[in-house]
């Protein structure tokens, strides 16, 4: 694992621009010199003094040339982000894009970190990165971002590393990598670089208020199945049998998911599983099956000796929780309007509504921002710690709101 | 919240399970305190928790930076229930002992909301698992650092013959003295054969070995030699002990090289006048104290001594040391007749010799007095078995100079074997001077040994003995002995003076056991049958052998009244046997009265002993066979402390009862060790929960979410969960809800005869549903 030191954000030039400002560029050119280019110039239109890029991206892009062609317009300006599985802008969702979003002004502090090679030690490494937020100046509100690979590893230990590094004041967002439903390789982007098995984090304080809200829309169906084996997250067997067997026979599976890894994926992503905690369910994304040992793959730990319930969400109930997460982050504004939202949103949920439904859940939260820039991606994974000490999610919405 | 659902209790159950189960993995003390800060905190929605050890802050989460504030302040904050968090606000705190280890779990959630009663019981729950799993983590700690130890010494032993190994012939050379040291070959044949060797190995004309003569210590005599011609044996046989080389190795305890003899200093006239050129001394040592000399000399012009040739004579030196050492030690053996060469206290026979002696006195002298206290060591096999022996022994020394600090110089303090101890108060005023000086010996006794490293606490039961006058010493000593058994009786840490009543209660106790040998070898006893109810359905799955002695005048005698005796005595291994093959014999004509494809299982209990004997399988198998029962009929119950005695040969004894294909329960599951990680070490298919939980059972009690966790983790092991002692509707209520399978008690029936039995499970087959209505 390397840590680079955070880089600080220029220190705010005297200039007639509003305190803060926020902005979201898209490009769905094929050159990804020119599609990086194009989304960066159209956010950076938004004001001056920019401190923070933040970049969802498709994982098709040559991604060093995507870098190269944003920083060829915002030079030096401090960037975080990810591959997706979906990006998320103001127009609407899409594939095969990139979407810049830009903030700035005197009333924003940004701070970035990155490590590497982090899925032995997660905890540590998120620890280390989100150290980052004291390299920022205080500012009444803050807030730390934070981009991972969901394939490497129990993000729940993400979690808890920056939460041990921040404590209860910091809330922490954001949301896992995705790689269009692969479920290969994900990639994180730091400043000019592309790497993979990272964590990429930004330390945001700002005069402005910031809000949160977290829903995910499932219910739990069916009788609770025992996790008589699971090691991380790994769920080896259910109730004594084969995860994976446990798993097709009872969701009666169609036959294609029962032999190719893709068609299982996309079958998984709406049949996720649930967990029993104090104030309600958990859900775990089922992200593959390993067809040899007939064991199943979550994106966050599955412990042994516990009950689980298949879950179902559908258009009705997803959306519902759609709107209640937009209106959740709006009331941490206090009544003020958003300068915009950053949504992360699971790919599960976009398995539930289909393409047509999803421009229609986009369409709703540009509705609840009240006309302000929105910016997202279809996640493998996210992230909201408000209150306790957990805080990763599956097949979860996570909206955040910056005033 | 809306309720989990299933049959495996609330939210908390679950995450109680899971907290077990994820802390009973955990490799070292640090990662199972840390993941229990994690979990607990995260069960309960807290922002922030904390594991306390005394001042010190072992794990946290949720403070910024990782720095919580310091014990003090979370201690108080958790006693007034609000703990100001960073970050969070005025929150809601909570503590919770990790019984046992000493530490203190807290945790703290912000807002106004407080933990309600169900959270508090998960988080003393998990207080009391995590306590368990770091018990178990020392030990295996400890363990492995005595397998380290061992190890690291044999390197060093592999090393040192390697070196040796080099040195074949000097090898030889001294396996041969050391194998007449051995043989207790005659003091001066193995000082020749040292003697012999050196001048073989090194070549030199001249050796000589010297020791102090005892009875004038500033001269030396020539205990053996060679070279030197017997006509001048006397001019060098006695010298004085400042004079020439093997002198001064002695005086300077060191090897002396002198490479130029005729120009040193102190050299001995008879070797100058015959022009010595070179001699070399090395000590000779009784007990590490350097008592003689073994040395070399040559004729030779310009001979040197290497490094080499200064190590084979250290090496001989060292083998006369050897023999010296051991000489004096048998020598000394005669005092360790009547000495324990432990303690260095007087042993038994010393101690009754002295004893008689007294007596006698004692008979001559009017009004003179004499008490004997007879002390045994309460927990001192627990030392052992847990510290090793080493520290048996360290604690036995220890004890040992306690007592010898608490008695008058006139009195007489012994070691008779094992962990019992005597001491003769010669002529105190009264009973009461001894019962003073027993109570001021227990005083003593209480603090803390420091045995290793660890503070071990061990009391003592003391029996007292006045003489009246009229016993023999061994008699006395055997009334404190009887007077020492009833202090144990009532509990240890106490002491009881000698009663004649009390020859009568071992009297009986002899004649309980005279019976008992009668009643197993005329076959006295019946079996008694407690039916198992599967708790869904109703019906009798199956019934534990109990054992009753039907006593030709006592009528039913109940097992806890001949049990104990019998374990004592190993009489339990014929009558465990018996019991094996009449239930064996018994269950299987029961087999036709359940419905077709049903099986009716029988459990039988097996004792300590019984599973340390050497072929139990065979025992089994043979009843299984003479029986013809489906061996999936048969469990046996074991209980907890037996498992835990020597563990290895336990696990082997059991899988070879397993390959029978019988099944295996742990009885009275949870008043023991517990231990998980244990569970999943040995081939166990049921739990038995101890009655202790049954009967506190009930919605939202601790009992209830320790059980249910009991239940959950041994459907995770897929062991099958058997309650035992359900007396109350409520109770059976409560399991059915925590999802025991199977139960038993007075509820559903006491224990009964053979042939009532039969009818209860005939009754049982035509109305399978009967608890069902009962409990509706």
């Amino acid at each position: 694992m390397s840590v680079l030191q955070p880089v600080a954000s220029p220190a705010p030039s005297v200039t007639s621009d509003p305190q803060r400002w926020l902005a979201v560029g898209r490009s769905s050119a094929a050159d990804a010199e020119r599609a990086g280019t194009d989304a960066a110039t159209a956010a950076l239109a938004g004001g001056e003094s920019p401190g923070l890029l933040i970049v969802f991206c498709s994982d098709a892009y040559d991604l060093p040339a995507l870098l190269r062609g944003i920083g060829g317009v915002a030079p030096g300006v401090p960037l975080v982000g990810c591959s997706t599985a979906g990006e998320i802008a103001t127009d609407g969702p899409g594939d095969a894009g990139v979407v810049v979003t830009a903030l700035g002004g005197p009333g924003f502090s940004v701070a970035t970190a990155v490590a590497q090679g982090v899925s032995g030690n997660l905890r540590e490494a998120a620890a280390e990165v989100a150290a980052c937020m004291e390299a920022v100046e205080k500012r009444e509100h803050s807030i730390l971002l934070l981009l991972t690979d969901g394939l490497g590893g129990n993000q729940q230990d993400v979690v808890r590393g920056a939460y041990g590094t921040l404590g209860a004041a910091i809330p922490l967002v954001g949301g896992c990598a995705g790689d269009g439903l692969k479920m290969k390789r994900t990639f994180q982007l730091h400043g000019g670089e592309v790497i993979e098995d990272g964590i990429v984090a930004a330390a945001i304080s700002s005069d402005g208020p910031i809000g949160i809200g977290v829903r995910h829309g499932w219910r739990k169906v069916g009788e609770p199945m025992l996790v008589t084996g699971s090691a991380g997250n790994r769920v080896n067997t259910l109730d004594d049998r084969p995860a994976l067997d446990v798993y097709l026979d009872r969701l009666a599976a169609p036959p294609e998911a029962r032999t190719d890894p893709a068609a299982f994926t996309r079958f998984a992503i709406t049949h996720p599983l649930g967990l029993s905690r104090r104030s309600g369910e958990e859900v775990r994304f089922v992200g593959e099956a390993n067809f040899e040992d007939r064991s199943l793959g979550c994106i966050a730990e599955v412990p042994q000796g516990g009950l689980t319930w298949f879950m179902e969400g559908d258009s009705d109930s997803v959306l519902e929780a759609t709107d209640a997460a937009c209106a959740d982050a709006l009331t941490g504004l206090d009544g003020g309007a958003p300068l915009g939202f950053l949504a992360f949103d699971c790919i599960a949920r976009r398995g539930v509504l289909g393409d047509e439904g999803i421009k229609g859940e986009v369409a709703r939260i540009g509705r609840q921002a009240g006309g302000a820039p929105v910016a997202g991606f279809y996640t493998y994974g996210e992230i909201a710690r408000t209150n306790g000490v957990s805080g990763f999610h599956n097949q979860t919405l996570v909206v955040l709101a910056l005033g | 919240m809306e309720p989990a659902g299933g049959g495996s209790g609330s939210w908390s159950t679950q995450q109680l399970s899971e907290f077990i189960a994820a802390i009973s993995g955990a490799s070292d003390e640090a990662s199972a305190i840390r993941g229990a800060v994690d979990l607990a905190a995260g069960a309960v929605e807290a922002e922030v928790g904390a594991l306390l050890d005394g001042q010190e802050v072992r794990a946290s989460i949720g403070f910024p930076r990782g720095r919580p504030p310091d014990a003090a302040t979370l201690r108080a904050a958790a006693e007034s229930g609000v703990l100001e968090v960073p970050g969070a606000g005025v929150s809601r705190c909570i503590a919770v002992p990790v019984s046992g280890a000493g530490y203190d779990l807290v945790v703290a959630r912000s807002g106004e909301e407080e933990f309600s009663r169900e959270e508090a019981i998960l988080l003393r729950a998990m207080g009391r698992s995590l306590a368990q799993t770091l018990g178990l983590l020392r030990s295996v700690a400890e363990e492995r650092e005595l397998r380290q130890r061992s190890e690291r010494q044999t390197e060093a032993n592999y090393q040192l013959v390697e070196m040796l190994r080099e040195r074949q012939t000097l090898l030889e050379r001294l396996f041969r003295i050391q194998r007449s040291i051995s043989l207790r070959a005659p003091l001066e044949e193995v000082f020749d054969a040292i003697a012999a060797g050196a001048k073989e190995l090194l070549g030199d004309e001249v050796v000589g070995l010297r020791l102090i003569d005892e009875g004038s210590p500033d001269h030396t005599v020539m205990v053996a030699c060679a070279g030197i011609d017997e006509a001048d044996y006397e001019q060098v046989r006695r010298e004085r002990l400042s004079v020439g080389v093997g002198g001064r190795a002695i005086t300077e305890d060191r090897l002396v090289v002198v490479e130029d003899y005729l120009s040193a200093p102190d050299t001995v006239g008879y070797f100058t006048g015959h022009q010595l050129q070179a001699a070399m001394a090395a000590p000779v040592h009784e007990n590490g104290r350097a008592t003689g000399s073994l040395a070399v000399a040559s004729y030779r012009p310009g001979r040197t001594y290497s490094k080499a040739e200064q190590d084979i004579l250290l090496a001989f030196a060292e083998h006369a040391s050897l023999a010296l050492s051991d000489a004096k030690t048998v020598q000394k053996m005669q005092h360790q007749a009547f000495h324990d060469p432990l303690t260095g206290l007087p042993n038994r026979a010393l101690f009754l010799d002295r004893l008689s002696g007294s007596l006698r006195r004692a008979r001559r002298e009017v009004g003179s007095h004499l008490a004997v206290l007879f002390i045994d060591l309460d927990r001192f096999k627990v030392v052992n078995d847990s510290l090793g022996h080493a520290a048996g022994d360290e604690l036995l020394v220890e004890v040992g100079t306690r007592l010898q600090g608490c008695i008058r110089e006139i009195d007489t303090a012994a070691r008779l074997g094992g962990d019992e101890f005597a001491v003769l108060v010669d002529d105190p005023r009264d009973t009461g001077e001894a019962v003073l000086l027993v109570e001021r010996l227990l005083e003593r006794l209480r603090p803390p040994f420091h045995i290793g490293g660890k503070a071990v606490s061990v009391g003592a039961a003391v029996g007292v003995a006045m003489a009246t006058g009229r016993e023999e010493a061994s008699e006395l000593l055997r009334n404190a002995d009887l007077a020492m058994y009833r202090a144990k009786a009532a509990g240890g840490g106490r002491y009881a003076v000698f009663e004649p009543g009390m020859h009568a209660e071992v009297l009986h106790r002899l004649d309980l056991e005279g019976e008992l040998r009668r009643a197993v070898a005329e076959g006295e006893f019946v079996l008694h049958y407690q039916p198992v109810i599967d708790l869904v359905t109703g019906a009798a799955t199956g019934a534990e052998a109990l054992v009753r002695w039907n006593h030709p005048e006592r009528g039913l005698v109940m097992p806890a009244d001949f049990i104990p005796v019998a374990e004592e005595t190993g009489l339990i291994v014929p009558l465990g046997r018996w019991v094996l093959e009449e239930a064996a014999r018994q269950a299987t004509g029961w087999q036709h009265l359940v419905g077709r494809g049903r099986r009716f299982e029988i459990s039988v209990n097996l004792s300590a002993r019984q599973l340390q004997g050497p072929d139990l399988p065979g025992q089994v198998a043979a009843s299984l066979k003479s029986s013809g029962l489906d061996p999936e009929c048969l469990t046996l119950e074991l209980t907890e402390t037996s498992l835990m005695q020597d563990t290895e040969g336990t696990i082997e004894q059991l899988h070879g009862l397993k390959k029978l294909g019988i099944r295996l329960a742990i009885d009275d599951f949870g008043t023991g060790y517990s231990s998980l990680g244990y569970l999943k070490r040995f081939p166990i298919d049921a739990l038995k929960i101890d009655r202790s939980f049954v009967t506190g059972i009930g919605r939202g009690s601790e009992e209830s979410a320790l059980a249910g966790a009991i239940i959950t983790l041994a459907e995770t092991l897929r062991l099958v969960t058997v309650a035992e002692g359900i007396e109350e509707v409520g109770q059976l209520a409560e399991l059915r809800r925590l999802n025991c399978r199977r139960g038993q008690g007075y509820l559903f029936s006491k224990p009964m005869p053979p042939a009532d039995l039969e009818d209860f499970i005939r009754a049982g087959a035509a109305r399978p549903e009967r608890v069902s209505r009962r409990t509706a």
